[in-house]
């Protein structure tokens, strides 16, 4: 048990639209300082993120973000909070720093330290020199980052990016995940991360909470789960691979075969590589190729998947 | 830290007042409002019937300056009466109206334009304080066009006529206060339900004319259609007039005269109050509808 409170706590969560249950019934407790909300496109992660800040209210149940209920803590969270929308959202005829200055003043900053944050949040994402622009000439990427900017320079201490890399170039997702990675490390601010985008959650988030037609599919601890995994290895063999793989197997390893020398090994937290090394030599095979494997999201992600469907029957 | 200097840092300093913060919203209108030159050129020449009004008055009391001019004609003393601060009044309704229906539809379609409602309300602020926030923009700058220019007239001409003018005629400035208050409520929330549903600046002036003006040509066709006068009710500005002068205390026999009696007060009252709510439910239903962008 976790003495900390829950990043966000989710009790019976469920949201309409009408008649249509949106979120059913979530539970479950997330602790990471990246939380990745993952699912496909109509999964409930953006109707979860806006339940979150209290844009719709809990039909059932409750959330907690940081042990407060977002029902009667709203007011209190959402100064708490840092918002990036998925879709554009800015003031067009507003400089970056005139629009990054009000939002910070609304989250309650003076105006002064509003400025001075504005500017420091505007040339911590990289936009600096254009400050003085305004924000209606700015590129698809730049307005992505302006709305980065606006979501952190009052220093929330939780951050929700709705979709943060959506229609950037490539070099563009490179920078945007570089710096949630940065914040995620300067250790002042969990994030929230909602995307269809394995790539994006893979790379940025320590925890996941992956999202089905409004059911939770799965939370997967993915730190702890690349830690598990640490000793599976993806071996390619020349040679007399089966008394490779006894002998590996009467060393205490797990060993499968997959024919023409591959085969997957995993290894007792006892046993050194070295070891199979020396039973290659001993038994004159070559190992060509060795990997570590671990299951990627996309294995946790399709699993999860996979077994809601099976339990909805939809698979 | 230099801000040069690219790194986070967490926020540890202290926070505005929570009830206050709505007034960010308020500070921020009004420099957008005042960045157009056009527009604060307009409103700089909305006083000049102030300083006429100013200068009818002290001329009314000054026999001497009358003489050194030679005019024997000209406003006197009798004049400014509860009559000359309706008209007064009349006349700034107009000028605030205009500079309303300049500036007024861009406060909450800026907003709504890119989606950056949802940054806004995401933030420690109701929809409420947000409505509040921008009305006050409005209120803020008819105030100064209305009843604070005619309060400092009705102070000068206390001033000037002294005898206990101000304690016999207490009740015009509570008649003016009223009377500009329920202008100011009327054009703000008319202005912001506008603005909330056209984010076209030139369609929303329009509607904003249409609404002051097809009110009358409707009720005017049920008066004569059906033979009553319970169009009035669909003309928000006769019921205006209506109450401005039961306010002002315009004798019957006069009001008769400018065709003001076709209504019950409380009809005037009632299309005022609808009209008022009616904005409120359109921009809630607006505001509700637009606070999260849908995919």
């Amino acid at each position: 048990m976790n003495s900390m409170p829950a990043v966000i706590q989710l009790d019976g969560l469920e949201v309409r639209f009408g008649d249509r249950a949106v979120l059913k019934q979530l539970k479950g407790e997330l602790y990471g300082r990246c939380i990745g909300l993952l699912g496909p496109n109509g999964s409930g992660k953006s109707t979860l993120l806006n339940t979150l800040l209290g844009f719709y209210p809990p039909a059932q149940g409750t959330a907690r973000i940081f042990g407060k209920d977002i029902g009667t803590h709203s007011r209190e969270l959402r100064a708490l909070i840092g918002y990036m929308p998925e879709s554009d959202a800015f003031i067009s005829s507003m400089t970056g720093v005139h629009f990054v200055r009000y939002m910070a003043e609304l989250s309650g900053l003076p105006s002064r330290q509003a400025l001075e944050r504005a500017h420091e949040a505007l040339f911590y994402v990289g936009l600096g020199e254009v400050r003085y622009r305004k924000v209606g000439t700015y590129s698809l990427g730049m307005k992505q980052l302006a709305k980065l900017a606006q979501a952190i320079a009052h220093g929330p201490k939780l951050v929700f990016l709705d979709e943060p890399t959506n229609g950037l170039d490539p070099p563009a997702r490179t920078r945007m995940i570089q710096l949630i990675r940065e914040i995620r490390d300067s250790g002042d601010m969990h994030v929230v991360i909602s995307s269809h985008l394995l790539r994006d959650i893979d790379e940025c988030c320590d925890e996941v909470i992956i999202l089905r037609d409004g059911n939770i599919a799965g939370i997967c601890n993915i730190e702890e789960e690349r830690r598990m995994n640490r000793k599976f290895l993806e071996l390619e063999t020349h040679g007399e691979d089966n008394a490779f793989a006894d002998a590996v197997q009467q060393l205490g390893c797990e060993c499968a075969l997959f024919g023409k020398g591959r085969m997957k090994v995993v290894l007792p937290e006892t046993i050194e590589i070295r070891e199979l090394y020396k039973i290659a030599a001993q038994r004159e095979v070559q190992i060509r190729r060795m990997n570590y494997r671990r299951d990627s999201l996309e294995d946790i992600f399709l699993k999860a998947m996979e077994e809601v469907g099976a339990r909805n029957g939809s698979l | 830290m230099a801000v040069y200097k690219r790194s986070y840092r967490p926020y540890q300093g202290g926070v505005t007042s929570d009830r206050r913060r709505f007034l960010v919203l308020t500070r921020y209108g009004f420099s957008g409002m005042f960045d157009s030159r056009m527009f604060t050129a307009a409103f700089v020449l909305s006083f000049v019937p102030f300083l006429l009004a100013f200068a009818l008055i002290y001329f009314a009391h000054s026999a001497g300056l009358r003489a050194a001019l030679q005019i024997r004609g000209g406003p006197d003393t009798a004049q400014i009466n509860n009559y000359f601060f309706l008209a007064f009044l009349a006349a700034d309704a107009w000028i605030s109206f205009l500079l309303v229906t300049w500036q007024g539809p861009q406060l909450i379609a800026s907003d709504l334009a890119n989606n950056a409602l949802p940054l806004i309300l995401g933030r420690p602020l109701s929809r409420t304080e947000y409505v509040s926030g921008k009305f006050l923009v409005i209120a803020t700058l008819l105030s100064v066009v209305t009843w604070i220019p005619m309060l400092i007239l009705f102070a000068l001409q206390a001033g000037l006529e002294g005898n206990g003018w101000v304690w016999s005629h207490l009740w015009l400035a509570w008649a003016i206060f009223i009377a500009s208050w329920m202008w100011i409520a009327i054009v703000g929330l008319v202005a912001l339900a506008v603005s909330a549903w056209l984010k076209w600046r030139v369609a929303a002036s329009a509607c904003m004319l249409a609404f002051f003006f097809v009110g009358p040509a409707f009720g005017g066709a049920i008066n004569i259609t059906l033979g009553t006068n319970w169009g009035h009710l669909f003309d928000v500005l006769y019921a205006v007039k209506l109450i401005w002068v039961g306010l002002f205390r315009v004798p019957m026999s006069t009001a008769q005269g400018l065709n003001m009696l076709g209504l019950p007060l409380w009809g005037a009252w009632g299309t005022v109050g609808a009209t008022c709510g009616l904005s409120l439910l359109l921009l809630n239903r607006r505001l509700k509808a637009r606070e999260v962008v849908r995919g």
